[in-house]
């Protein structure tokens, strides 16, 4: 026993787990530079092994200072510092757990009794709007439908709702889900797949960009046509425009011509859609209804103020719009994109004639639309019928390099260091989305339910801040993803919010809470300012001024950081201990030369 | 030969360019910039540094460089002097490989670019991502362009008071008398006007009626701090010292310790001033923790040389002052004087955090500067055994000392975080450094305790050690580039730094090598 307490005491041992935490320190630093802090955080220092490295840092200290017990009086100075060191390892160690950290937000105007702390819960609104919180972990959980919650009729009512019955306790009928999955931080993927090849062409092509000099490693498919997204054949790596064009030469360009066609898809009418003299009112054959006022835009984009023509910077998406007119000589509105026909069926709009007439614009680029207008750094994509493939990239208009896309090769831009390669070339893509991990810290949580049994196992994800309808042959609930809540002895109102700025400048030189707290229990009321650097203090809580939102119009919301620490006296004395004992070791020190 | 050499270095600190008499009065027209009022000619500085890198273009100091544009305030969009530093960025504005700055009119031409560029960093930044190098030039060249483009507006000349806490107004944006009064001033200070000081005097009178006795001597006292440049002639007067230092003779003994003391006048003249004029300690950003903390080097330097009667390390001393002015000059730190973010201000735990740091690290700063002193001797074989003993006790003892002021001040650090965020320790990046440089410190005091360290390997450790302080310091903003101290960061002078450390590298080899030859003899 002595001798492993001599060992464990021993200088040696000091240097040895210094040089070992020094090892792992460096390496945690370069991995959150890299990874993040919430990775690092995660990997190291909120881990078992990090407190027990740390510990093993006590225990080495502990028994250095045993070992030289009786104590001499010259050794005074060494004795207060190693035990105000230890006093400060073990109250760190002790307490690390022993604190409440959580956040407040309010708006003005608002009060509240709970902070939101780290951690996630499930949350089930059931048809009473009644909510119950479930562990969020990969497992079964259990939904509990009693009578009352399956009771819709219950009138809206904010006070009842967060009434947290126990599932338990109130018989009932009970459901079990599971919990799949957990992302921490998930996004919505794009999961482009090559489709049946009698299905219409749509041709996508997957190109990866690399750059070290911009910091650029991206990827992105650029489909022709694309239900969910009427840019499809555009998207922005870093600042470059990556586009897919048709290519082909001006005077094969197709004139605009919008084709009409009946229920059944047998066409009836098809009208040059770039003729200078348009009638103004054209019959559709037949069917009693007209097209009026149509009018093309070669470069169309939508606007609040309905169609326009934004010819800057983008590859163009010619439309026509037009006005349908019924028999009866009522009107709506129509839009036809050429490289987006889908428009129409995500924007039905209020279509009371039912006309189950389908219109589509058959047109290519505007003649006068040249990629040399393009401001900025490009590559586009261009196909041909043939299924040939080739590339173009331009700085500010001129080209840089061009040449035929070889699958898999890498080519040059041209520009700074930018290479890029196409790796996937498909003709007739589908679209589909995905929910996956995202390395992005800003990104929401999510979590995948199953329900096991049902013949559709069908998998839904949760993601953070959007409820989920879930239906079941019991009912349909709303699952959501909400951080943990505790309710605070005391409630906060918070009475105004400002920012104050350093005078002719945007920069905040201070914010500021008006804030009232009141402990109904003590019957205590406070009114204090809270600012950066000065939080207010009550009963062991501290309220520091951590953040806030302010809308630009209405009211703002101020958000505090609520923490409670009960070991921060120790750590202060213990430090006070330490520095004090180091002074009195330095005073009486001698320095023993080798 | 000593003669030649003294007047050599007396020339050197005399050459301090001196701001032109013509300027005059004009450099005390308040402006306010920044959140702040300030004099012109600081702001004329301020603004030229921040585009060009430089205090004055083409012979002109920035006053007069300034001023010379204001009756026609559009043509500065020609002057060359955007500084362009990356490359791919000076490919992509059509820059020469020899030029290092454009004008506003020719990135005009390639603004798209820029702006995507810019636009790709800060989607990177709401990301939580750290923007590439190129990118964050991108973004300081576009900052660097939005001004210029706003000195030609006339907007960024807010010279107009405004009462209480307002934004100040512009003469080329106001209908106002005033802003005839100051057009007219502009016009002719551009003809040479001889009514011209008449106008200034009366323009600085009426604009002062409106501002507190407090503003009026800040602007005087900032003025004189722009005109002085009193960290420059700090760093000569230290380089003056080192080189008198050297020679062992009584007369340049003298005049080195009175460089030294000018020096450090100087030095605690242009830190008291920035104290002054910004009303809070001069320990907020990066250059300024530099400048203090060579300000209390000199200060330990000071104390040794007259309490322990210690003068052989005044050179060393010396030396590593004019490194550190040198450094914080070299690396790509704000030297303006700027307003605070919230978080820094008015606190009065992080001042005295930040002030026991600068110490500690002073004292390693030093211990690093007589380490090398002492393996350059020791290698060379010219240490007598007395000389060898003391010069370790001093390294020892330096790096006890500094060792309590890091623990302190790490705490110090802790307790600032708690009163500021709840929390006392969270393993933040520069906490993680501080505590790594804790234990390397006291690992290195623990081998030399229990007599694993001799006097050699003491030295080396202690200039070892220091690459700690330097990690902890710069590289965790500039290299790391993350965590809750990012005020105060940013990315490039790498250059400097590797050559620091390529400089230890073939040092330590080199003190190695030649001590195991002198060994051997």
């Amino acid at each position: 026993m002595r001798r492993l307490v001599a060992k464990l005491g021993s200088v040696a041992f000091t240097v040895t787990i210094s040089v070992g935490l020094i090892i792992l320190l460096v390496t945690s630093t370069s991995m959150e530079a890299a990874r993040g802090t919430s990775f690092a955080q995660k990997v190291f220092y909120q881990t078992r092994w990090f407190d027990l490295l740390i510990a093993l840092l006590w225990i080495n200290i502990f028994c250095s200072t045993v070992i030289r017990f009786p104590f001499r009086k010259e050794q005074s100075g060494f004795l207060i510092t190693h035990i105000g060191i230890l006093g400060i390892l073990a109250s760190a160690l002790v307490m690390k757990h022993a604190g409440i950290d959580g956040q407040m937000a309010l708006v003005e105007g608002e009060t509240a009794g709970a902070i939101k702390e780290a951690g996630y819960v499930l949350a089930v609104q059931y048809p009473n709007q009644e909510e119950s919180y479930l562990d969020l972990r990969q497992g079964s959980v259990q939904l509990v439908f009693t009578k009352d919650r399956l009771n819709s009729q219950t009138p809206f009512c904010p006070l009842q709702k967060k009434s947290s019955l126990q599932g338990k306790d109130v018989p009932g009928v009970a459901v079990t889900l599971r919990i799949a999955n957990i992302l921490e931080h998930a996004t919505e993927s794009q999961k482009v797949v090559e489709g049946a090849p009698a299905s219409a062409k749509n041709r996508a092509v997957h190109v990866r960009l690399k750059s070290r000099q911009m910091g650029l490693d991206a990827s992105s498919w650029l489909l022709e046509r694309d239900e969910g997204n009427s840019s499809s054949r555009e998207a922005m790596a870093g600042a470059v425009r990556l586009s897919l064009r048709e290519k082909k030469n001006i005077a094969s360009n197709p004139e605009p011509v919008l084709k009409v066609c009946d229920k059944d898809g047998k066409e009836i009418l098809s009208v040059k859609a770039g003729d200078k003299d348009i009638p103004q009112v054209i019959a559709v054959n037949k069917t009693g209804y007209s097209i009026k006022g149509l009018a093309f835009y070669p470069y169309a984009s939508v606007t609040p103020k309905g169609l326009a023509n934004v010819p800057a910077g983008r590859a163009p998406n010619p439309a026509v719009s037009f006005d349908l007119v019924d028999a009866k000589g009522e009107a709506i509105h129509k839009i036809a994109f050429a490289f987006f026909p889908d428009f129409e069926s995500m924007h039905p709009g209020k279509d009371k004639q039912a006309s189950g007439l389908k219109f589509r614009l058959e047109a290519g680029e505007p003649e006068d639309y040249s990629a040399a207008s393009v401001d900025g750094a490009q590559i586009s994509l261009l196909y041909a019928d043939a299924g040939v493939w080739r590339y173009e990239a331009r700085l500010n208009g001129k080209v840089t390099s061009e040449g035929d896309v070889v699958p898999e090769k890498v080519l040059p831009a041209g520009w700074m260091d930018v290479q890029f390669e196409v790796d996937q070339v498909l003709e007739h893509a589908r679209v589909g989305y995905d929910v996956v991990r995202s390395s992005s810290e800003q990104d929401p949580m999510a979590a995948k339910i199953v329900v096991p049994g049902t013949a559709n196992e069908d998998n839904i994800w949760v993601v953070e801040n959007r409820p989920s309808p879930l239906t079941l042959t019991q009912g349909t609930v709303s699952l959501f993803l909400t951080t943990k809540s505790r309710e605070l002895p005391f409630t906060v109102t918070l009475k105004q919010f400002r920012r104050i700025d350093y005078p002719g400048t945007m920069d905040a030189q201070g914010f500021e809470s008006d804030v009232v707290l009141k402990d109904a229990a003590r019957g205590v009321v406070l009114e204090k300012t809270i600012s950066m650097n000065h939080p207010l203090s009550y009963g062991g809580y501290k309220l520091f001024q951590s953040s806030y939102s302010d809308p630009g119009s209405g009211a703002k919301t101020s958000i505090f950081t609520v923490a409670r620490n009960p070991g921060i006296p120790f750590i202060y004395i213990s430090s006070i201990i330490a520095v004090l004992g180091a002074m009195l070791q330095f005073k009486g020190s001698k320095d023993e030369t080798v | 030969m000593t003669r030649k050499i003294l007047l050599l270095c007396l020339f050197c600190l005399l050459a301090v360019p001196c701001q032109a008499a013509v300027s005059g009065d004009i450099a005390l027209i308040p402006v306010q910039n920044h959140g702040r009022i300030k004099p012109f000619s600081a702001f004329a500085h301020d603004t030229l540094q921040f585009i060009s890198g430089k205090d004055a273009w083409q012979g002109q100091n920035a006053t007069e460089f300034l001023m010379g544009f204001l009756a026609k305030p559009q043509d500065i969009l020609k002057v060359p002097f955007i500084r362009v530093d990356h490359p791919s960025l000076k490919q992509l504005l059509g820059v020469g490989e020899d030029e290092h700055a454009v004008s506003a009119l020719q990135i005009e031409g390639s603004l798209a670019s820029l702006e995507a560029i810019v636009k790709s960093s800060s989607d990177k930044r709401a990301r939580d991502e750290r923007p590439s190098t190129a990118e964050q030039q991108a973004e300081t060249v576009y900052q660097r362009y939005a001004a210029v483009t706003r000195l030609a507006s006339g907007e960024l000349l807010t010279v107009i008071p405004a009462a209480g806490n307002e934004a100040w107004g512009s003469p080329y944006f106001i209908n106002s008398p005033q802003a005839a009064a100051f057009q007219q001033l502009v016009r002719d200070y551009a003809d040479h006007s001889s009514e011209l000081a008449g106008e200034v005097g009366q323009w600085i009178s009426g604009v002062n009626a409106r501002l507190t006795e407090e503003e009026q001597s800040k602007i005087r006292m900032e003025a004189g701090y722009t005109a002085l440049k009193p960290f420059y002639r700090a760093s000569l007067c230290y380089l003056l010292a080192f080189i008198l230092l050297l020679i062992a003779r009584p007369l340049p003994q003298l005049l080195g310790s009175i460089a030294l003391t000018a020096g450090f006048v100087f030095h605690t003249a242009g830190l008291a001033l920035r104290a002054l004029i910004l009303s809070r300690p001069p320990v907020a950003n990066m250059y300024e923790t530099m400048i203090f903390m060579d300000w209390a080097l000199v200060l330990c330097v000071g104390f040794y040389a007259i309490f322990q009667k210690r003068r052989a390390f005044l050179s060393s001393g010396a030396l590593a002052s004019v490194m550190v002015m040198l450094y914080a000059n070299l690396l790509p730190v704000d030297q303006s004087l700027d307003v605070l973010a919230p978080v820094l201000r008015s606190s009065y735990w992080l001042t005295i955090h930040v002030i026991t740091i600068m110490f500690s690290y002073s004292l390693f700063t030093l211990a690093m500067a007589v380490s090398h002193r002492h393996l350059f001797l020791s290698a060379l074989g010219k240490f007598s055994a007395d000389d060898d003993k003391g010069s370790a006790h001093v390294i020892y003892r330096l790096l006890q000392a500094g060792l309590i002021a890091l623990g302190a001040g790490t705490i110090l650090g802790g307790v600032w975080a708690n009163e500021t965020w709840g929390r006392f320790w969270g393993w933040d990046p520069k906490e993680t450094w501080a505590f790594i440089t804790f234990l390397g410190y006291m690992a290195i005091l623990h081998l030399r305790y229990s007599k694993r360290l001799d006097n050699f390997a003491l030295a080396v450790a202690g200039v070892i050690g220091f690459l700690f302080v330097l990690m902890t310091w710069y590289g965790v903003n500039f290299v790391l580039g993350r965590g809750l101290h990012s005020y105060g960061s940013g990315s490039g002078g790498a250059v400097w730094i590797i050559w620091f450390l390529a400089f230890e590298a073939v040092f330590l080899a080199f003190v190695s090598l030649k001590k195991k030859a002198v060994n051997k003899s």
